[in-house]
């Protein structure tokens, strides 16, 4: 065990817990404050907030795995799609701000739920958001966990690794909430940044230098340098697949969502898409690069092996307390999407069922402490999740949450645009969405019918075309609250 | 600039040119030995920052408004 890496990773969550403490005096005990920090994020801490809740675990483990096995082309999918995506921050995010503030949502099923005077509409919009976001709280644990074991050669075990992380981010989002989300965001966003820059020139320097890696990559792995990628796992259909399940999901992930209401003017959103095109640029290319020179020292890994070439690479070139360095950045991604996570989670049951269904009349300060209540309730559920094998379950909700919450985006956009569209068409909307991605994932419907595309393709042409239809074919809504 | 359909068009362009067919197999090294794709990627990442800034200049003014 690397006693410099401890120190530096023990000097990481003490900085986590004094920035609580610091947003802790600045907040005001109400549960505006504290789910959206009383709509006062301003432009700098709102880009480096989006961003660093966007990028999760799976961008430094994922993105290397995956750029291990198809190649250099997988850049283009994660970092073009991702930046592209940002154009919702305008045609989204700034109605979704504004509406936000004219009515004082704080949750996203509020808004769906009182643009269409709908309750059962607001409960199936909240229910798919839950369902689908646990497990991913859960994933980071499981990271945490997993980065931890690593960090100190197996000394610490994954269950302590997955429990101290849990423990580290309910304790700063039980105290700080959103303010104290976005402030460790500016934090570990710069880290992320740092460390990963860092990563790809130690291990290009530990290859001969950056061009000769390119060129030796080019040289034994020519399918890792091609658009097709290994395996010819990229065709257009992919490619545009991909893209388009970027921007259909990211901006329905509720921890984006919500960043949209806690922004102080519409100057710091615009500034967040301005952003992320150079961002996401930068970010992305790191995993992948040190991910595709892993074939050049690490050749034939197989299964889940991948996804540790980022550690496995870095600590091949490099002294263990500059791993030690690197799995902290690593952990200030996961924990940074996690406390968002678990923040909205938490308004949603607290403003959504709590304060709809069973106390009314319940004060801001009431829901505030009930908000506290349930981040700790529902980092314990994710924990439980983490340390215990319902991995039939967890996989599928993993595997299927990109997809699954895509399928809100229509009706999100015609919460905000589409007059004629009413609750029954979103319902409806809504199932069949969720029914033609399951017939999709379990093989009930064939994937050749998908047409080469992912299923995203075919499901959300399912979800607007019912709701488009349904819409059509039944009674006007009433005046929506806004 | 003040035109919706200008910037749609400008967004549906910039993501009809991220498939790029006619190079689909293209892998000869660039700058810094990186292969035709990244340096392409880089090359739209670039152009679509452009075009974020001067939509968020032009178009998305900051009282909202939009032609």
């Amino acid at each position: 065990m690397d006693m410099i890496a401890i120190s530096f990773f023990v000097i990481y969550l003490g900085a986590m817990l004094a920035i609580a403490v610091y947003a802790y005096g600045r907040s005001k005990r109400t549960s505006e404050d504290y789910f959206v920090a009383s709509r006062s994020i301003g432009p700098v801490v709102l880009f480096l907030s989006m961003a660093a809740t966007n990028f999760s675990a799976f961008t430094f483990f994922g993105f290397a795995g995956a750029a291990y096995k198809f190649g250099l082309a997988y850049y283009g999918i994660m970092a073009f799609g991702t930046g592209l995506m940002a154009l919702s921050f305008f045609f989204l995010g700034r109605q979704i701000w504004r509406l936000g503030k004219e009515h004082g949502y704080i949750t996203p099923p509020e808004l769906i739920g009182d643009r269409f005077r709908s309750d059962s509409l607001r409960m199936i919009f909240l229910a798919v958001m839950v369902v689908f976001t646990l497990p991913y709280i859960a994933t980071q644990a499981i990271g945490g966990g997993i980065a931890l074991t690593q960090l100190t050669d197996g000394e610490i075990s994954y269950e302590f690794g997955a429990v101290l992380v849990t423990v580290v981010v309910v304790a700063y989002v039980a105290i700080g909430g959103m303010r104290a989300d976005a402030y460790t965001d500016v934090l570990q966003g710069v880290m992320m940044l740092v460390t990963l820059l860092a990563a790809v020139g130690i291990v290009s320097a530990g290859l001969g230098g950056f061009t000769e890696a390119n060129t030796r990559l080019a040289e034994e792995f020519p399918e890792l340098v091609s658009r097709p990628g290994g395996l010819e796992y990229f065709t257009p259909q992919i490619w545009m697949s991909f893209m388009l399940l970027w921007l259909f999901c990211d901006p329905m992930f509720p921890q984006l969502f919500v960043r949209f209401y806690g922004a102080r003017d519409e100057r710091s959103i615009k500034l967040s898409m301005v952003m992320y095109a150079p961002i996401t640029a930068i970010i992305f290319i790191c995993p992948v690069l040190i991910g595709a020179w892993g074939n050049l020292q690490f050749p034939g890994l197989t299964g889940s092996q991948p996804d540790q070439i980022l550690p496995m690479m870095v600590g091949e070139f490099a002294p263990g307390w500059i791993l030690g360095i690197m799995l902290a950045g690593a952990f200030a991604a996961l924990m940074s999407t996690a406390d968002s996570q678990l923040l909205v989670l938490s308004s949603m049951l607290t403003r959504d069922v709590y304060k709809k269904w069973i106390k009314k009349n319940a004060s801001q300060t009431h829901e505030f402490i009930v908000g506290k209540i349930l981040v700790v309730a529902l980092a314990l559920m994710s924990l439980a999740i983490a340390l215990t094998s319902v991995e039939t379950l967890f996989e599928t909700l993993t595997k299927t949450t990109f997809t699954g919450l895509a399928v809100l985006f229509p009706t999100t956009v015609a919460a905000l645009y589409w007059k004629r569209a009413n609750k029954w068409g979103c319902m409806s909307s809504i199932v069949a969405g969720e029914a033609v991605y399951m017939g999709f994932y379990f093989n009930v419907l064939p994937a050749s019918l998908a047409g080469g595309f992912l299923p995203v393709v075919p499901v959300m042409i399912a979800a607007t075309a019912t709701l488009i239809a349904v819409s059509v074919l039944t009674s006007p809504r009433s005046a929506p609250g806004g | 600039m003040k035109n919706k359909w200008f910037w749609a068009a400008a967004f549906s362009l910039l993501f009809v040119l991220s498939i790029d067919v006619w190079a689909w197999d293209w892998s000869w090294p660039t700058l810094f030995g990186l292969p035709y794709i990244v340096t392409y990627i880089i090359v739209l990442e670039a152009a679509l920052f452009a075009l974020y800034l001067l939509f968020a200049r032009y178009y998305w003014t900051d009282d909202g408004g939009e032609a």
